[in-house]
């Protein structure tokens, strides 16, 4: 009977399990950033057109307020309530006034809610405030 | 021979270094990619012609539409819209059983009432339609000349029999006789106004108009006090149905519309509650008469869609793309209502938990105590309207000139006049122009902002118009002194035979004067606002109101003004004290005739 040599008993790496391990990695996060979507956003909204807005990176910490075409308002995409929003942008503005606010209007949206909205933020002393605009080529 | 796959050091850093810069790699492309993602990726579309964009239009809607094709995307947004009102429906079936509990409660902690709170009652409903009569035969006095050219159409004579000599003194006979009475006098002036010109039967059309909203009120009344004395104070503030008499034995299987049209109904039942629970919160706390009670606390869910028709499964599935486009949009509005009216319900539950968390309406005890009390610390040092001429009392006018002499010098305490009299030779005084021209919006005091002068209250919540009780005036409570909540609606004025729903409103006023929507006579309105103070402060307040007007400052009064008069801004100065922050504004206008206007106005120190 041939026995095993030493040499023979020596451990190996084979390259194609890890090259498939690393590419499975790959592709997994590639696959995580596709589905990666914006849960503050509401899809019913159309937002308006702005040709001379500014380009800026997505925040994960915005604190978004939504206002729909009928003028019904949402937070962060939820539903939501005059009272309710008076009283989230008083603790926002005790807590954390420096935040980021964004605002997602519909073009359709009542002008005097959003004049509403904007002058409970100004009241309560927001300063970062962006409004959402559309544009073609960066929300096809 | 060596072994071609054996493992050497230079294999391994070789290894090392791909794995390394794979997970690099990955991580760099596994981060926030939205942004670089489209720039790089998708090139802009080559912009189409007017005539191209025309024809993709045309091709998009002439395609023929597959009916199952519909019926497969239906079914899809359907079952997730469903799903999403179950969910809603859920917590708002939760949010009724709670407050059902509460109000349970508050009516076990309740005794049945004794003959004498009985007898006090039915006088307090009489006195609540002596002081309408009263105002009704009130305003007729003012335009006798009016009604006198009328007297051919006999409608007078049929006026007269209103006096209140002769109305009975037993409630019941009284409503009676009132509600004949009055019935009868607004078909005559209704059938025969050809005497009149167009003003006068104007004139005698709101005569009719308001003696058939009492004649109401005394039927409404009639039938309350009724449910009293046979079913006792359940029958009489009438909470909602239960939930258990609401609910289907399954609504798993439900349409979209008959669950749309079940979560109304809890809404419905659940605002029901809570006025119940309020209105015995209010009366076990206070002392005001159980009809004040009844009309404080009247509480309307907000207007929802009536969805049954557009919700009709059948057509959709059959109609073609428009059908189907417009169910999907009455789902989508069936959701979205779902949604709302659940948070409605939190937030009343929310209300009347924090009402009954003290001992037993100790919060609403102690507003309305501070709302009433002529003690808290801004009446204490303030100019107060009630005791210091308020009440009926003009200036003359003139501002600072004019608070130097008559009823004005009675309005200033000793401090506000020597405020003023700081102020009188650096900033401009009340007097008309100059001060309009000057005076600039704002509602913060911040120790960094160059404003100087004076400063008017530009941005308002307000509310209304509620049917004014002239008579009881201030006495009768109604729902804004008692809570302010945005998304609440409530019963208001019955205009042209509709009683009107009122909710708040937002108004940003370019103009110092504020009139408040749907202004009209005989009329109560709210008003309500924020001021910010940066640091603890005295500020000098310039109030302004056309016709009767309370104002409170964080809860307490500090002004109040009886009779009629013209809105002139300097109608009263009290000094206020603000505290750290945030401090509410809330001012009460009672209309008489013609139009009503406020304004309130600030100087700091």
């Amino acid at each position: 009977m041939k026995l095993p040599t030493e040499e023979e008993e020596k451990a190996e790496l084979t390259m194609a399990p890890m090259i498939d391990a690393v590419f499975l990695l790959l592709v997994f996060f590639l696959v995580a950033t596709m589905i990666r979507v914006d849960r503050k956003e509401l899809e019913t909204i159309e937002l308006p057109e702005s040709r001379s807005a500014l380009e800026v990176k997505p925040d994960e910490d915005q604190f978004v307020i939504n206002i729909d075409a009928d003028g019904v308002l949402y937070l962060e995409g939820q539903d939501t309530t005059l009272t309710l929003l008076h009283e989230r942008l008083r603790e926002l503005a005790e807590t954390e006034p420096d935040r980021s606010i964004r605002l997602d209007t519909d073009r359709r949206s009542p002008f005097h809610r959003v004049v509403e909205v904007l002058d409970a933020l100004q009241f309560r002393e927001f300063h970062n405030v962006g409004l959402r605009t559309y544009h073609e080529r960066f929300d096809p | 021979m060596k072994h071609p796959s054996k493992l050497t050091p230079m294999r391994v850093a070789v290894i090392i270094s791909i794995v390394v810069n794979l997970t690099l790699l990955a991580w760099f492309l596994g981060s926030d990619l939205r942004h670089e993602k489209v720039v790089v990726i998708i090139e802009p579309k080559p912009e189409l012609t007017e005539e191209e964009k025309n024809e993709l239009e045309r091709k998009r809607r002439d395609r023929p539409v597959r009916e199952d094709e519909i019926e497969r995307v239906e079914e899809f947004v359907e079952k997730q819209k469903l799903e999403e009102m179950q969910k809603h429906i859920d917590a708002l079936e939760e949010t009724k059983e709670r407050m059902e509990k509460l109000v349970d409660h508050k009516f076990e902690a309740l005794e049945d009432f004794t003959p004498e709170q009985m007898e006090d009652f039915h006088r307090a409903a009489y006195e609540v339609m002596n002081a309408q009569l009263l105002q009704l035969r009130r305003d007729m006095g003012d335009n006798r000349e009016v009604i006198d050219r009328d007297r051919e159409n006999r409608s007078w004579q049929v006026q007269r029999q209103l006096r209140l000599d002769d109305a009975p003194e037993d409630m019941e006979a009284y409503q009676e006789f009132f509600i004949t009475a009055t019935e009868e006098a607004a078909a005559r002036l209704r059938d025969n106004p050809d005497s009149l010109n167009e003003e006068e039967k104007a004139i005698m059309e709101g005569f009719a108009d308001r003696a058939e909203a009492v004649a109401d009120r005394a039927r409404y009344l009639q039938e309350k006090f009724k449910r009293l004395e046979e079913e006792g104070p359940r029958g009489f503030f009438e909470p909602g149905p239960t939930l258990a008499e609401l609910a289907p034995e399954d609504r798993s299987d439900m349409a979209a519309s008959d669950l749309h049209e079940y979560a109304k109904n809890i809404e419905s039942a659940l605002f029901q509650d809570f006025a119940a629970h309020q209105a015995v919160d209010l009366l076990s706390v206070t002392r005001e008469s159980i009809v004040d009670v009844l009309d404080a606390t009247a509480v309307s869910p907000p207007p929802r869609s009536d969805l049954s028709e557009p919700l009709s499964r059948g057509e959709a599935y059959h109609g073609g793309i428009e059908s189907f486009q417009n169910y999907h949009q009455a789902l989508e509005t069936a959701a979205r209502e779902t949604a709302q009216m659940r948070l409605a319900g939190q937030g009343r539950l929310r209300n009347a938990e924090a009402r009954g968390g003290g001992s037993d309406g100790e919060r609403a005890r102690a507003l309305m105590e501070a709302r009433e009390s002529a003690t808290g610390d801004n009446m204490a040092e303030g100019s107060r309207g009630e005791s210091a001429g308020g009440r009926g009392t003009h200036g003359d006018g003139s501002g600072a000139a004019g608070m130097g002499s008559g009823p004005m010098a009675d309005v200033l305490d000793a401090r506000a006049s020597e405020m003023l009299q700081e102020r009188r030779d650096e900033t401009p005084t009340l007097s008309g122009a100059e001060v309009i021209r000057n005076a600039i919006p704002g509602r913060r005091f911040d120790s960094n902002a160059d404003r100087q002068g004076w400063v008017f209250l530009d941005t308002w919540y307000l509310i209304g118009p509620w049917e004014r009780s002239p008579g009881l005036g201030f006495r009768r409570p109604l729902p804004p002194e008692i809570e302010i909540d945005f998304d609440s609606t409530y019963p208001g004025k019955v205009v042209q035979g509709e009683q009107m729903l009122l909710r708040w409103r937002f108004l940003q006023s370019n103009s110092i004067q504020i009139t408040p929507y749907d202004s009209t006579q005989n009329a109560v309105y709210f008003a309500f606002t924020e001021v910010y103070a940066e640091e603890e402060m005295d500020v000098l307040l310039a109030f302004g109101a056309d016709d009767e007007a309370r104002l409170w400052i964080n809860d307490v009064m500090v002004y109040e003004s009886v009779g009629h008069q013209a809105w002139r801004m300097d109608q009263n100065y009290t000094r206020i004290h603000l505290r750290r922050g945030y401090n509410s504004v809330l001012v009460r206008l009672e209309n008489g005739p013609d139009v009503t206007h406020f304004s309130v106005l600030l100087t700091p120190p």
